[in-house]
C-alpha cells in the first residue's frame, strides 16, 4: 500500500474505512476503501470473489464509479484488501441538501435534474445489461462531479460481501426509502424493477428536495407508498396479494403524483409515474426510460 | 449425475442476482454490445491455447471433471479452463523449473472457479488423490491471489454460455415453445463443454501432446484435438450461435432454417466464422451438416452422462480408449508435465 498517500478520512462508509488518498507515482486522487475482509481458510471468500468481478465488469461505464484496482496487503499477518475507486467530490445526498439548506436555498436547476437522472438511466442500462441489479439505490450511493456536472453509480454489488442487513458498519440503519414495495413485501424473485423503483425515488427527491417516501420502518414505509399512490390491488398487481409480507392493509385511493412534484414539467411526472408502476413488469425499463421525450430537450451527445 | 437437475440446482442458487450466463431479461435488452465490448478482454489467446503448460494444466482440469467420485460441475471445469487460458494469455509458467506449477495453477483456477459458480467448494485434498505430492491451502491460496491479480479480477468471464439466450431469444422464429427452446439451449451447453479447447479426456497417445498451430497440418490431429486448437480463434459469441444452430439441427430441425436465418441477419455474427465455427463443432462431436439423423438420434439419446463425459464422437472413438481419470491418466498428465525438455519449445 506504500503507492498510496493517505491524505483524509472522509467517511466510515458502509463497507469500512474510506480514505481520501493520493498516488505518489501520478498524482491521481482515490478513494481507498479498507474491507473488513477476512481471508478465512478457504481464502478469499466467495461473496468477495464475485463482488469485486461484478465491479470489475461494469467498470468500464462513465457513469459507473471504476474500481481502479484491488490491493492486496498484510496486516498483523493476516491478509487485507483495500478496494481503490476514483475519487470524486461529493454526493447526490449533499449536493441536494447544499440546494436546501444552504445560505441560499432554492430548487435544482431544470436541466440538472435531467442530465443527473439520464446518467443515472445510463448507468443502471449499462449494469442491467450486464446482469447486474444495484439493489441499494440512493443519493448517498450517487457521486458527483460538480465541475464536469458528472453523475456517477457507487457501492454496485457490495451488498451481501460486505454489509450485515440492517445495520451498516458504523451502526446506523439502512435505509428503506427508496425500497421497491415487492421488496419490502417479502418477494425473493425480484429483478431489475428493484433498481427503477430507486431511481423514480431518486428523481422525485431532485425536484422536492426531500424524500418521496421518508419511511421509518419496513411498515411505515409500505403506508407511505400506498397513501401516495392507493393500496396495490391484484387487479393492478398480479400476485401482489400472494406476497410473503402481504396483509391487509389500509384502503387508500391513490393521489395525484403531480402534487408532490409541483414543478415537474408534464412529461417529467409521466416518466415517475412509470418508474412508480406497482407491478414490476409494467415499470419502464432503464434503457426505454433514456428514450423517454422528458429527455428530448436534453443534448445527448454530450453523454 | 443429470445434468438438468444439476442446472436447477445452479440456477436456485442465484436468486436475488442475474448472472451472465443469462443476463437477458428481454430480447428488448440491448446489452449485447457491452457483452461484445467486454468479450475481446476475455478471449485467450491461440498461442497460450497451445501451450505445453496449458496442456497440462487443461488435462489436470480434465482428469478432475471426469472423475465420477469429484462431483466437479462441468461448469465450474469449464470456468476453471477459462482462468486457465486468460491467465497464460498474460504469463508465462516457467515449467521447465517448476513442472508442478501448471497442475498448482489448474488447482488455483478450480477452487475460484467454483466460488465463482457458487457450487460447493472443491476439496483440494481429494482432486490432488494419487498425485505424487500435494499441495497444501496456503500454497493454493497464494497462487490463487496471484491468479486474480493477472486476471485483475475480471473473474466474470464473458463465455459462450453468456450469449446463448440472447441469441435464443432474439433469433429464433416465434411462436415459442419453452420445453424446446430449454432443449436446445441444454445440447448447445452439453456441445460448448465437449469442444472447449483442451477438455477432452486425457489421451495416452504421444502425438496429443504436440499441438501444431498452422490448419495445414491440424487436420491430420484426431478431431477432437483439432478443435480444441481452432476454437480458441472464435469468439466466444460466435461459439454460441455455433453451438444453438448445431443443437437445434439435433433437437428442432423444423426450425433450423428460420433459426439460421435470424442468426444471419445478427450484424455482430461474422457468417464467414460461423460456419467455420459450426464446421469444426461438426468435426468434433459429430452434429451438424453432414450427420445423418440416425447418428444425430442416437447422440441425443445418450445418457447425459456419457454425453458429458466419455462420449465421443465416432471418428476419434479409438483415441478414447483409456479409462478416465483413472491412476493412469495422472500419472500420464504428470509425465507430461515432467517430460523432456524439448516438449516444452
Amino acid at each position: 500500500m506504500e503507492k498510496y498517500e493517505k491524505l483524509e478520512k472522509v467517511g466510515e462508509g458502509t463497507y469500512g474505512k474510506v480514505y481520501k488518498a493520493q498516488d505518489r507515482a501520478t498524482g491521481q486522487l482515490v478513494a481507498l476503501k479498507k474491507t473488513r475482509l477476512e481471508m478465512d481458510e478457504e481464502g478469499i471468500p466467495p461473496t468477495a470473489l464475485r463482488e469485486i468481478s461484478i465491479l470489475r465488469l461494469l467498470s468500464q461505464s462513465l457513469y459507473v464509479v471504476r474500481l481502479l484496482s484491488v490491493e492486496q496487503a498484510t496486516k498483523n499477518g493476516k491478509p487485507i484488501l483495500y478496494l481503490v475507486f476514483e475519487f470524486l467530490d461529493t454526493d447526490l445526498k449533499k449536493f441536494v441538501d447544499a440546494y436546501r439548506k444552504g445560505p441560499n436555498p432554492r430548487p435544482l436547476p431544470t436541466n440538472v435534474i435531467k442530465s443527473f437522472l439520464y446518467q443515472l438511466c445510463k448507468g443502471v442500462a449499462h449494469c442491467h445489461g450486464h446482469g447486474v441489479l444495484h439493489r441499494d439505490l440512493k443519493p448517498q450511493n450517487l457521486l458527483v462531479d460538480k465541475e464536469k456536472g458528472i453523475l456517477k453509480i457507487a457501492d454496485l454489488g457490495l451488498g451481501r460481501a460486505f454489509t450485515v442487513p440492517m445495520k451498516s458498519y458504523t451502526h446506523e440503519i439502512v435505509t428503506l426509502w427508496y425500497r421497491a414495495p415487492e421488496v419490502l413485501l417479502g418477494s425473493t424473485h425480484y429483478s431489475t424493477g428493484v433498481d427503477i423503483w430507486s431511481v423514480g425515488c431518486i428523481f422525485a427527491e431532485m425536484v422536492r428536495r426531500q424524500a418521496l417516501f421518508p419511511g421509518d420502518s419496513e411498515l411505515q414505509q409500505l403506508l407511505h407508498i400506498f397513501r401516495l399512490l392507493g393500496t396495490p390491488t391484484d387487479e393492478q398487481w398480479p400476485g401482489v396479494t400472494d406476497l410473503r409480507d402481504w396483509h391487509e392493509f389500509p384502503q387508500w385511493k391513490p393521489q395525484i403524483l403531480e402534487r408532490q412534484v409541483p414543478s415537474l414539467e408534464p412529461e417529467g411526472v409521466d416518466l415517475l409515474s412509470k418508474m412508480l408502476q406497482y407491478n414490476p413488469a409494467n415499470r419502464i425499463s432503464a434503457k426505454a426510460a433514456m428514450e423517454h421525450p422528458y429527455f428530448d430537450s436534453l443534448d445527448k451527445s454530450q453523454f | 449425475m443429470d445434468m438438468a437437475t444439476g442446472e436447477e440446482e445452479v440456477v436456485e442458487a442465484y436468486d436475488y442476482e442475474f448472472d451472465l450466463e443469462n443476463p437477458f431479461t428481454s430480447p428488448a435488452d440491448e446489452p449485447i454490445t457491452s457483452l461484445l465490448d467486454a468479450e475481446g478482454h476475455h478471449s485467450p489467446s491461440v498461442s497460450a491455447a497451445a501451450s505445453d503448460a496449458r496442456r497440462v494444466a487443461a488435462g489436470f482440469i480434465s482428469k478432475v471433471r471426469y472423475d465420477g467420485e469429484l462431483e466437479v460441475h462441468p461448469r465450474v471445469a469449464y470456468l476453471a479452463l477459462n482462468y486457465v487460458d486468460r491467465y497464460l494469455s498474460k504469463r508465462q509458467l516457467a515449467c521447465e523449473h517448476k513442472p508442478w506449477a501448471p497442475r498448482l495453477l489448474a488447482i488455483s483456477c478450480l477452487t475460484l472457479a467454483a466460488k465463482m459458480q457458487r457450487a460447493a467448494a472443491i476439496s483440494v485434498a481429494d482432486i490432488q488423490r494419487g498425485e505424487e505430492f500435494m499441495f497444501d491451502e496456503e500454497k493454493i491460496q497464494r497462487m490463487e491471489r496471484m491468479v486474480l491479480d493477472t486476471l485483475e479480477w475480471r473473474t466474470r468471464s464473458v463465455t459462450p454460455l453468456a450469449f446463448l439466450g440472447f441469441f435464443l431469444s432474439a433469433c429464433f422464429p416465434q411462436p415459442w415453445h419453452p420445453p424446446l427452446l430449454d432443449a436446445i439451449k441444454a445440447r448447445a451447453v452439453d456441445l460448448l463443454l465437449r469442444v472447449q479447447p483442451g477438455t477432452s479426456a486425457p489421451a495416452a497417445t504421444p502425438n496429443a501432446t504436440v499441438l501444431p498451430l498452422d490448419s495445414a497440418s491440424a487436420h491430420l490431429l484426431p478431431p477432437m484435438h483439432f478443435a480444441e486448437v481452432k476454437m480458441a480463434e472464435f469468439s466466444p459469441s460466435v461459439a454460441a450461435a455455433a453451438a444453438l444452430l448445431a443443437a437445434a439441427g439435433e433437437v428442432a430441425g423444423a426450425h433450423l432454417h428460420g433459426f439460421e436465418a435470424g442468426v444471419a441477419a445478427c450484424p455482430f455474427v461474422n457468417s464467414e466464422k460461423l460456419r467455420e465455427c459450426g464446421e469444426v463443432m461438426a468435426a468434433a462431436c459429430g452434429v451438424g451438416p453432414g450427420w445423418t439423423a440416425a447418428a444425430a438420434a442416437a447422440a441425443s439419446a445418450e445418457t447425459p452422462v456419457t454425453v458429458l463425459g466419455h462420449h465421443r464422437s465416432a471418428s476419434s472413438e479409438s483415441e478414447r480408449t483409456t479409462t478416465v481419470g483413472s491412476a493412469a491418466n495422472s500419472a500420464d498428465a504428470k509425465r507430461r508435465c515432467m517430460g523432456p525438455p524439448r516438449q516444452w519449445g
